[in-house]
Formats: C-alpha cells, structure tokens, sequence
C-alpha cells in the first residue's frame, strides 16, 4: 500500500490510502489550529455547526434524507489536542460504489456534500443562519456537561488540565462553559472564515477509486480563498514543575487514581521509540508492570494502564480503586517505574512489548477509522512513518534504551476523584 | 473438502465462509480474508449470565448458581498451574482477551503473526480449567472493582435498571457480572461444575476471521479438539408474562443531563424471533424515529432529543426488547410524543419515501460491518448462537416493502407494553 500525497493549496495537503479490502470509503478533512483560550470554544463548535445543515441541505430533515439515500452514509465531527494545536475533523463515510442497490455513485455523491458542508454553509449574510446556530449551540453546551458522565475518560481529562494548566495543552479541547455559553452566531461565522484562510489543511481519503474528483472538488472551493496559513504552536514539551495533588468529589461509587508524569521526549527525539516501548511494558498490555503487580498481585484493581502521550512527553496512568486503597495503588505505582528504572526489566517482557507494539500497529492497515486516526495525528510532522515503518523501528530498541527512557519519567500530579457519599448504589 | 464442511456465500457484497463441523459437536466459522493483515479468532460457550439454573440430562435435580458466576468463571480461565495465559500471548504478540454478555462467554485474540502459535494457546487453555480456593477469593476483589465500575456506568445503569422494569422472571433482568454480594458465594466447586456442564463442546463454537487459510484451520481444531462425550443440557424455564414489571423506574447518578431508556416488552415465548422478525423491527424503529423522520425532527427542534437518540433491539432466548434511548430534559415528553407516533403509523401506514430511507440507511449499515475481520467473526459468533445464516439480514433487509412492516406493526411495539428507565442528575 502507498499513500501518495500531492498539494492542493497553500498548506493544504491531500492524502490518498488506496485500500481495496474496505466496503467503504471514507472522506475526512482535518484543521489544525493552535490552541488558545480566545478561540478554543468557537474553533471546537465549528465541525458540529458545519456538519449539521449547509446551503443545498439546511435542515436536519433534507440533509438526513440525503445521507439516508446514499445509504446511511455517516458524518461526523471530531475535536481533538495534539500537543499545543487544536485538531478538527470533519469526515464522511459511505459504503463504495460496488454495493449500491442501484447505479448511483456513493463516493463521488460524498466527496460533494463534504465540500458543501465546508465551503457553504448556512448564512444569512456575515453570520451562521440563526436558527441553526441556536440548535447547534444547546447540543455543543450538552456535549460539554456530558463529559462527566463516563468518569475514566473525565477523570484523565480533569488530571491534565490540572497538570498543564500553565500551557495551551491544560485548555480542554471544547474550552470552558462559560466561553460556549457566551458564543454567537457572528463569532462562529469569523471563525470558519478564519480557519479556511489560516488553518493547516488535510484531506485524507481512504478509499479504491481514483482521488482526483474529490482533490478537484477541494481544489475548485479552495481557489477563492486567500490562503496564509498559520505557523503550527510550538510542541515544545512541558515543563517540570511536580509536587501537585488534587482530589475532587462525585456521586460516585469507586474512586479514580490518576498520575500524570512529564517526561523531555517526543516523537522528534532520539528516545522517542524506546518511550513506547517503555510505556507498553510500564501499563500497556496485561503482561505489563502495572496489570501483573497492581491488579493481579494485590487484586486492587480492575483495571491500571498507563498512556503516552507523543506530542508532549507526559504519560498519564489511570486505575479505579476503593478510595482507602488509593494511598496503596500509589505507592505501588510508583514503586513499578523506580523498578524499570532500576534496570528491573526481563528479556521476556521486552520482548512482549516489542510483539504486542508490532501487532496493534500492522492491524491499523485492517481499520478505515485508524488508518485515518494515524495520519491525522502525524499530520505535522516531517516524516510521517507508516503504521508498517513503525512496526520495523520498534524491533530495534534495546533494553538499555528502554531504561534509559524510563528515567526520563518523573511524576508530576496526583489527581483523585472520590465519592461525595451522595451516591444512591451505596 | 468433505461432508463435514460448508461453504456459504453472498455474491450482492462479495464475501464467503465455511463452516465445519467437528465430531465433538462444536461447530467452526472460518472467513477467510487474505487481503487483511490480521486475523481475529474466538472460541467460546452458548453460556452466558441467563444460564442460572440447568442440568445435565439425566440428572435429577436442577441446579441454581449465584449470579454472575458465568463472568466470574471467565475471569478464571485464564489462571493456571502454571501461572496466566497472557504470559503466553505475551510471546506470539497477540492481543487476547474475552468477554460474557447474556447468552455467551466468549475467548478472543486478533494478531498480525504467528496465528497458529496463538490459536494453539486459545484452544488448549479454554479446555483446561483449574481452579482453587486461593485463586477465586483473589479474584473477588478484581471482580468487586469491575462491578463498582460498572455501578457508575450511567448507560449500564439506565439499560440494567430497563430490563428488571421489564421483565419479571427472566435472568436477563439481572446485571451481568453480579453482584459483590452474590459473587461472595462463589467456590471453585460450583466453578467446575458450571464448566463441566456448559464449556461440553457440543455447547461450544470456534470463529476465525482474517488472513488464515481455512485448511490451516481445521486442521488445528481436528488436533487440539478433546475427545469428550457430549452433554446434553437443559436449561430451567422461567415462566415470564408478557406484561412488564413497572412502567417506570428511575435512578440518581453523576450525570449531565438526564437519560431515558424506553423498551417495548415484545411477546417471545421460551424460544427466540425469527431474524426477519428482528430485521423487520428494526425497519420499523429507522421509519417511525429514525434521524430523517417526521418525528425526529419535531423531538430535536423542540429540544427534546440531541444527536446521541437511538434505537436498539435486544433479543435472545425467551427476551426481545425493542429499545430507544437518548438524553433529554423531559424524557416523559419523549415516551409520550413516541406512542403517540407508532399508534400514528399503525393507523395510517408507514410513509413509503421514509421508508425506503430507513430500507438503505439499515442496508449500509449492515454492508458496512463487513469491513471488519473483528465484527465479521463476531457476527459469525451470533450465527452460532442463534442457528441464523450470516447474509440472511442482509437479503431481508434488501427485499423488505412497506407493506411486509405494516403487516409486522400489528404485533410489535404495543404502547401499552413499555418501560421508561430514567437516570437523573444527582442533586437534583
């Protein structure tokens, strides 16, 4: 398989991934953007507002006709972080051509209603059509207060906004309430005309056919924006400070540990491979410290991993627990990276990280969503390695630069979440 | 090729399986799919957290276990003398793991290499139990934290609390992995004896997906495969009415907004629906609240739904429950607007150009799961368990008229037969 990329504009990048296997094809555009608390709330609104109606489709009832016709084709909108920059998706996936009950082409049906969704919306002159800014900003408002319904995945979020509180990173990745609540629909229009002017652009599309009618589509909306697009936030790692501990309270019946750790190495340094491996074999798979010492020898937990974040070196570890054990969990945490550091890793486990690492990244190959999930989040660098050149380059590390990389590591913040005794199961 | 083997094919979405059945009785999907880097194999048990009261034929009395044992014991297998199976997938790179839902506990890995070294773990380890006392209390404490969990899931929470609303008798009321209470009266006796009767390979099923050659494959099983005599089991009737429990049932968690759960108790009987049955349902749900209906629209104007609304149907042995949940501020506002609209369509008829959205939105949606080698053995897993043919949605779906779902509406989503689950901020 290989991916041809070509330059559809200043900054903007096409990314063809021929893929045969798939019954699909799959159309996303990425905008990438530093993050800062000014925009964050309006840039994060802006695919949810884009996705839901445009010019040819400008209610929910024509535009979910269309994509019921093109047989459920799906359109989504992602918000994510990748270090300092803020990530927006735009995506559209359908079933290919081949399976239509009738001759309609899907895919280039698809390609034409992104470009729509992105380059006209619904207006009334310099602002987002009222009506549909309203709708839209009630749901991006739920959206926010529902993070805190799955507590794994809010209580990491609250861990590293406290831990990066003084960067971008620490601003989480739909802003504060307060700036959604106060956002219009004059705002959001400068902000759309501000990310297709400045933005960093990629058009990744997964699918068999040619690329060239859904790269011409771009090409043509693009011509008639003046295009300067913006230097990419510095990536640069963040900074040591530790000595933090935070426990907040929830109706809630078990407790969450997280520890965020800061460690100088990214994905341009020289460690950066071992880092992965070090971090696989720290809490990554079940045959790694954390699993065999934290859950199953002390039987504390169900659950305790450990993930490495590549654009800015930190490696948050997470496990839920009984808030009494938490002292415990701790202690035992930091117990099983002194060990690594110590030089306390088996050939064994080595070599288990190195397999279990190999494997998940062949198998990106076999997945529409992570193969586009990869080259997004490499969308900035340089040398963008395939899920294939990973997998040779995790072969070559060493035991030495496992433990090397392990030293890098230092815990920064101790976040718990704990029950508020309100909880109705108890 | 012999008399043992199958082949099935679906020539509209271009794809194909064999199916082999072993002496033993257990029966083996195999899709084969060179163009993928993986594959993802699976062996596992018609045995699930419903299973809590059986028998081998022959015996006199039945026997009642505490629930959650089928979980629990799931949790076991993968401890033996030796140590853990995962410090033997730690060496083939194989990422492995295994889950219990009502009807099945299920033991899977998926890899890029090495398929024959990790099929070879799998099928040796799910037929070697062991358990001892130490190793079970120890697990008590892994399981409680997993149950605490869950206790904060608020969607596990708003489904579990739907289905005791609904359904009286029936084990499919109770929450899958148990309780801390109930899985204190856990031992490694009752463990061997649930394994012995429901982990017979005449109860058991293998499904391979991905870049593996079939031959390769049966070959395996033909070698690892015991030679044990089969059991026949027999499971405890539960005698459930076709009335629901309660018509309403709340609880308070850490939530935003509140969340609704609302589930129409359809007629079963001890036996299962027929797959057209449940595809025609699901046609039915798309047309009446899919997102480009009539109803949908007026639900998200007015405020009441957002974008996370959907439909669901929850079926197996003795249950089928056609689901639809979402958040809202007035999820009473939701249920009423929604019966008002089915009484609507089975007066009137289903719109035909709606219907024909719902017919392609549910057809790419099923042509779509194809891309997987993971769903795709996992859909073969259902064909096991259901005795269905993989494809047969598909054609359902494909040949289905508006005329086929009126006809289906007068015996399903009876507006007086629902429950509505709601889960409510806490401190409100």
């Amino acid at each position: 398989m290989a991916v041809n990329t070509t330059e559809l504009s200043a900054g903007v990048t096409g990314r063809f991934i021929p893929a045969r296997q798939f019954k699909t094809s799959r159309i996303t555009v990425q905008l990438l953007t530093p993050l800062s608390l000014k925009t964050v709330s309006r840039n994060a609104m802006l695919p949810f507002l884009l996705t839901r109606a445009c010019r040819a489709y400008p209610d929910l009832k024509s535009l979910n006709s269309k994509l019921a016709s093109l047989y459920g084709a799906a359109l989504m909108a992602e918000v994510s972080k990748i270090g300092n920059m803020h990530s927006l998706r735009l995506t559209i996936s359908s079933i290919d051509d081949r399976y239509a009950l009738d001759d309609s082409s899907v895919a280039g049906e698809c390609a034409k209603l992104l470009t729509g969704m992105l380059f006209e919306p619904l207006l009334d002159g310099a602002r987002f059509n009222e009506k549909l800014f309203d709708s839209e900003k009630r749901l991006f408002l739920e959206r926010i207060d529902g993070e805190v319904n799955e507590k794994r995945r809010y209580a990491v979020s609250r861990a590293e906004n406290i831990m990066c509180e003084s960067e971008p990173f620490g601003i989480s990745k739909y802003g504060p309430r307060a700036m959604a609540q106060g956002l219009d629909c004059g705002e959001l229009y400068l902000a759309w005309e501000e990310m297709l002017k400045t933005a960093i652009i990629n058009i990744n599309f997964i699918g068999v056919s040619d690329p060239s009618p859904v790269y011409d589509a771009f090409k043509k909306a693009l011509s008639s924006v003046k295009r300067h697009p913006a230097a990419p936030a510095d990536q640069s790692v963040s900074a040591k400070i530790g000595g933090k501990s935070v426990t907040e309270r929830l109706a809630v019946t078990q407790s969450k540990l997280v520890m965020g750790f800061k460690s100088d190495i990214t994905h341009a340094s020289p460690l950066y491979m071992p880092a992965v491996v070090f971090c696989d074999l720290y809490g990554g798979s079940p045959h790694s410290k954390l699993f065999q010492n934290v859950r199953e020898r002390l039987s504390l937990c169900y659950y305790c991993a450990a993930r490495y974040n590549r654009s800015n070196g930190i490696m948050m570890v997470d496990s839920g627990i009984q808030e009494e054990k938490a002292e415990q969990a701790r202690a035992e945490i930091i117990a099983q990276l002194d060990a690594i550091k110590s030089g306390n890793v088996s050939e064994d486990e080595l070599s288990a990280s190195k397999a279990a690492l190999t494997d998940s990244a062949r198998s990106v190959t076999d997945s529409p969503y992570a193969l586009d999930s990869w080259y997004c989040q490499r969308s900035l660098e340089s040398d963008i390695v395939s899920p294939q050149q990973f997998a040779e380059m995790i072969n070559g590390v060493t035991k030495e630069q496992v433990i090397e990389a392990a030293k890098h590591f230092d815990l920064d913040t101790v976040y718990l979440l704990a029950p508020d005794g309100g909880n109705s199961n108890e | 090729m012999n008399d043992m083997m199958q082949i099935f094919e679906s020539k509209r979405i271009d794809e194909r399986f064999i199916m082999y059945r072993h002496p033993s009785g257990c029966t083996a999907y195999i899709c084969e799919k060179p163009e993928y880097f993986s594959a993802y194999a699976c062996f596992g048990t018609k045995y699930g957290s419903v299973d809590t009261k059986f028998r081998i034929k022959g015996e006199p009395e039945f026997t009642e276990v505490p629930e959650g044992i089928a979980h629990f014991l799931e949790h076991k297998m993968f401890e033996k003398e030796y140590g853990d199976v995962f410090s033997l997938y730690a060496k083939t790179g194989a990422a492995a793991n295994a889950y219990t839902s009502f009807d099945r506990t299920n033991y899977l890995f998926s890899c890029t290499d090495k398929f024959s070294e990790s099929f070879d773990i799998l099928l040796k380890f799910v037929q070697e139990p062991y358990f001892t006392k130490e190793s079970v209390e120890k697990e008590q404490g892994i399981i409680g934290q997993e149950i605490e969990m869950y206790l904060d899931s608020p969607g596990s929470r708003l489904l579990f609390n739907l289905l005791a609303a609904m359904y009286k008798n029936h084990p499919v009321r109770i929450d899958i992995p148990g309780t801390v209470e109930s899985i204190s009266h856990i031992d490694y006796k009752l463990l061997y004896k649930c394994y012995n009767t429901f982990y017979n390979l005449n109860n058991m099923f293998i499904c391979v997906a991905g870049n593996v050659k079939a031959d390769n494959v049966i070959e395996q099983i033909n070698k690892s495969l015991k030679d044990v005599a089969p059991v026949q089991i027999e499971r405890g009737s539960f005698d459930e009415p076709y009335g629901i429990v309660d018509k309403y049932v709340e609880q308070k968690l850490a939530v935003s907004l509140p969340m609704f759960a609302i589930g129409y108790k359809e007629s079963c009987g001890a036996e299962r629906r027929t797959l057209k049955d449940k595809i025609y349902t699901s046609l039915l749900m798309e047309t009446i609240a899919g997102e480009s209906s009539p109803l949908y629209k007026r639900l998200f104007d007015a405020g009441l739904i957002n974008d996370k609304f959907c439909a669901d149907i929850l079926d197996g042995y003795g249950y089928f429950a056609s689901i639809f949940e979402g958040e809202s501020s007035d999820p009473r506002a939701v249920l009423n607007a929604l019966n008002e609209e089915i009484a609507r369509v089975r007066r009137d008829g289903v719109d035909p150009e709606e219907f024909e959205r719902a017919r392609r939105r549910c057809y790419g949606r099923l042509v779509m799961r194809f891309n997987s080698v993971d769903d795709i053995a996992e859909m073969l897993v259902q064909c096991a368990i259901s005795g269905t043919m993989l494809y047969d949605d598909i054609e359902i779906c494909a040949s289905a008229s508006a005329k086929d779902i009126n006809e289906h509406l007068k015996s399903v989503l009876n507006t007086d037969n629902c429950s509505l689950s709601v889960i409510l901020p806490a401190g409100e």
